[in-house]
Parts: structure tokens; C-alpha cells; sequence
């Protein structure tokens, strides 16, 4: 179980740090993506059990949502590991194919995101484990209070961050080039992409929990 | 328990880290930049920039859609020419148009493709012509889109031709969405012990309504 915990901490750490390409530069960039791609293999070894639940007709709901954000996340490390290699100059150069550098730059661009995004929301499908363990080993009210308030910067600001650096722009293509500032710091974009990342996945649990409560109220 | 409370701990750190950092004053280049600014007086100003459009060759001119944003730059004189043109008409100085032998494709993608490959293999692109008398120089603005987050090469190329000991370089850039990315970086880095300014950077769209500010940036980096 640790195992696993380790490999998702490390997974979303270098899906973070391969946000980050033009701060680390396009050689660590392709090592990042490398050892990004390593990570989402074992991760799926180690989840085997998720492929038969996709197949199995009898799903509630959320499982539903699940399969299917599952499903299109695959199809898009496909793609943005084809587009990657496609374009690479370091470590595959010689499965580079020139003329279609333009079209793979695009497909990584907006699949990257989307990808960021997407893992986010499937963290957030996952969050209720963690949830409930903090939930049983917290006691104190005040401490609960603090951590619900916490928790409600935390998701704002990451809003706010959302925003700020035009993500949402980049996963339609609507806007074609990454804007960088090459005077922000790798910490601080870093920071900033983590943040993200932990409100999308925040927002997700509290959305679905209120659709849950929502249905058992009804039923 | 103490778990969670690192967790916490963790993410105000992030948050304010993410606060002071991005805040974090302009710095440009090298440690001379940072003295009080001077006025450069009877400086000798040279305008040297690449455009994509000194360096392409479009068949039919009239194809062109000028309202396409990829487009219009590969109109003469191109958005850098537009730019360098402006600053010349405000401060003074020669124009000098940085052109390779090989040239670009006029098709935006394909442009790219090329400049693309050039960046990665670091090239650097054979120039036409030379500045005569480049040493007389004081002050030479330098003028360029972003290509791939960097300069063309062809920048580069330029740049390590000639001796920019004692000069100081203004740098002012076209741009799409990715704003000025690594351009500036990458070209402090190419003129170590260069004082480099704070550049201008204009959308590509921009350009064309952009003169005045041009024109008063450039006034003022000479202050």
C-alpha cells in the first residue's frame, strides 16, 4: 500500500515538474516526461483491477465517472507520449519526424494540460480516503476548523492561480504559445502548479460529495 | 496527526512562496544595470533587427491576408522593421537589417518547424551582410520576434560576430501568447559582461497600433 501512496506522490510531482518546460529547460523536460511515463506504467501495474471495472456493466455513478475520466486520461498520455517522442531532439532524435513538429507541438500543448487537469479531478475521485482518515484522527473542533478554513484558501487562491496562468487558454488552444516570465523562480511556478493542482483535486471531492448527499437525501 | 499539521505547514510555506517570489523586481543581465541610470549623450545608435519578413519570400504578396496575425509580418517591413523604423524616426541612428542566406519558409507553421530545428541544433545561420564600422557604435538597440520562447538564431549569429565590449544593448521584441519567454535570458547569457536593458516586448498584434509607446520607450531608455 505504501508502495502505491509513493508511486502517486512521485507521479504527481513529475506531472507537476513537466508543467514546468520551459523553466527546466528541453532536455530535463524529456527526462521528466520519460520517467513521468515510467511512473504512470507501474502506477497502472499496480492498479490492474481498474481494467476489469471498466469492463464490468454494473457501475454506480461515481465508478462511471471514474472509468471514464480514466479511460480519456489513457488516450491522452498516448497521445502527448507520441507527440512528445515525435518531436524529441535529445533522447529519441532519431524518432523524430520534422515535418510534423508544428502539429505534435500543438497535440502535446493542449493534451498536457488537459492531462494536468484530468489527474487532478481523478485525485479528487480519490480524495475520500484520505478524507476519511484525517476525519477519524482529528478530534479537536478547533483543529477541524482551521483545517476547513485552510482548506478554503487553499481551493480560492488555486482558483485564482487557475486563472493567472491562463490554463484554461492553453487546453483549447486558444492560446497556441505558453506565456513564461523568465524572471519568476522555479519555486515559485512550481508552488503555483501545485496549487492547482491541490484545489482542482479539493474542489472535485467537495463536488462530488454534495451530489452524493444530494442522492441519499432523495433516497 | 503531525502529519497533517506538516501538510498544512507545507502549503503555507507554497502560498507564500508563490506570493513574495513572483513579485520579485526586474533584473536584467548584469549588475550594471542596476546603477543609476545615466544620460548616453551623442551616443552612436545603431537599429539592428531581424524580421521575418527581410527574411522570406512571399510569391504573391497580394495572396496575403493582412488580418491574419501570422500573416502581416511577412509584409516588408515586418513588425520588427515597423518597430525599428519608429525608433530610428525617435532617437536617431542607423538601420541595419540582419538577414541570413538561407531563408525561411512564408508559411507560419513550416517557419516555425525550421526555427524549431535551428534550436535545437543550435545553429547558427550564416549572415549576408556586416555593419561596417561596428565599432564606433555605442548604443545599439536590437530588435527580433520570439521564435520557439527564444531569438532566432540568427540572433546568435549576429551577436557573436562582433565585439560588444563597451556597448549597451536595448532589446525590443515581437511576440505571440508566450510573451517575452526566454528571449532576454538567452541573449544576456550570449553577451556576458554586456550591459543589457530592459527590453519592450509587443504583441504581434499590437505592433501596428503601438508607436507612441514605441517611440517613448525608447526616448527613455537612453535616459
Amino acid at each position: 500500500m505504501k508502495k502505491k501512496w509513493c508511486i502517486d506522490i512521485f507521479m504527481s510531482l513529475f506531472l507537476i515538474l513537466a508543467m514546468l518546460y520551459m523553466h527546466l529547460g528541453e532536455y530535463i523536460h524529456e527526462w521528466v516526461g520519460v520517467l513521468l511515463f515510467l511512473l504512470f506504467f507501474i502506477h497502472h501495474v499496480l492498479n490492474k483491477y481498474w481494467f476489469k471495472t471498466v469492463l464490468s456493466k454494473k457501475q454506480s455513478m461515481k465508478l462511471r465517472i471514474r472509468s471514464f475520466i480514466n479511460c480519456l486520461l489513457c488516450l491522452l498520455l498516448i497521445l502527448t507520449l507520441i507527440s512528445g517522442v515525435g518531436m524529441s531532439y535529445y533522447l529519441f532524435p532519431f524518432m523524430n519526424i520534422p515535418t510534423l513538429t508544428s502539429l505534435f507541438r500543438e497535440i502535446h500543448l493542449a493534451c498536457g494540460y488537459w492531462i494536468f487537469v484530468l489527474s487532478a479531478i481523478h485525485l479528487g475521485l480519490h480524495l475520500d480516503i484520505f478524507v476519511r482518515r484525517v476525519k477519524n484522527k482529528v478530534n479537536d473542533k478547533r483543529v477541524k476548523g482551521t483545517l476547513i478554513v485552510l482548506t478554503g484558501c487553499i481551493c480560492l487562491y488555486g482558483m485564482y492561480l487557475f486563472i493567472k496562468n491562463r490554463i484554461c487558454l492553453y487546453m483549447f488552444l486558444i492560446h497556441k504559445f505558453v506565456y513564461f516570465d523568465y524572471r519568476q523562480t522555479l519555486l515559485s511556478i512550481f508552488s503555483e502548479y501545485t496549487l492547482i493542482f491541490i484545489s482542482i483535486a479539493i474542489v472535485t471531492y467537495f463536488v462530488v460529495r454534495k451530489i452524493e448527499i444530494k442522492k441519499e437525501k432523495s433516497q | 496527526m503531525k502529519k497533517k499539521v506538516l501538510i498544512v505547514l507545507l502549503s503555507m510555506i507554497f502560498i507564500i512562496s508563490g506570493c513574495t517570489q513572483t513579485e520579485t523586481p526586474q533584473n536584467h543581465g548584469d549588475e550594471q544595470g542596476d546603477q543609476p541610470t545615466e544620460i548616453i549623450a551623442d551616443a552612436n545608435i545603431l537599429i539592428a533587427y531581424f524580421t521575418w519578413a527581410d527574411n522570406t519570400v512571399v510569391v504573391n504578396p497580394e495572396s496575403v491576408d493582412v488580418d491574419a496575425s501570422s500573416s502581416a509580418s511577412v509584409l516588408t517591413p515586418g513588425n520588427a522593421g515597423l518597430m525599428a523604423r519608429w525608433i530610428q524616426e525617435e532617437v536617431g541612428g542607423d538601420l541595419f537589417s540582419i538577414q541570413t542566406v538561407n531563408q525561411y519558409s512564408s508559411d507560419y507553421d513550416e517557419c516555425l518547424d525550421q526555427a524549431s530545428r535551428e534550436k535545437a541544433s543550435r545553429d547558427r545561420p550564416a549572415l549576408i551582410d556586416t555593419v561596417e564600422n561596428f565599432e564606433e557604435y555605442d548604443v545599439i538597440y536590437l530588435g527580433f520576434p520570439n521564435w520557439w520562447y527564444t531569438c532566432p538564431m540568427a540572433i546568435f549569429s549576429f551577436v557573436e560576430s562582433y565585439d560588444f565590449n563597451n556597448k549597451t544593448v536595448i532589446p525590443f521584441v515581437t511576440h505571440g501568447t508566450g510573451g517575452l519567454s526566454s528571449t532576454i535570458r538567452d541573449l544576456t547569457n550570449a553577451l556576458p559582461s554586456v550591459r543589457v536593458l530592459d527590453p519592450i516586448g509587443i504583441e504581434r498584434e499590437d505592433v501596428d497600433s503601438s508607436e507612441d509607446k514605441v517611440k517613448s520607450w525608447a526616448l527613455n531608455s537612453l535616459k
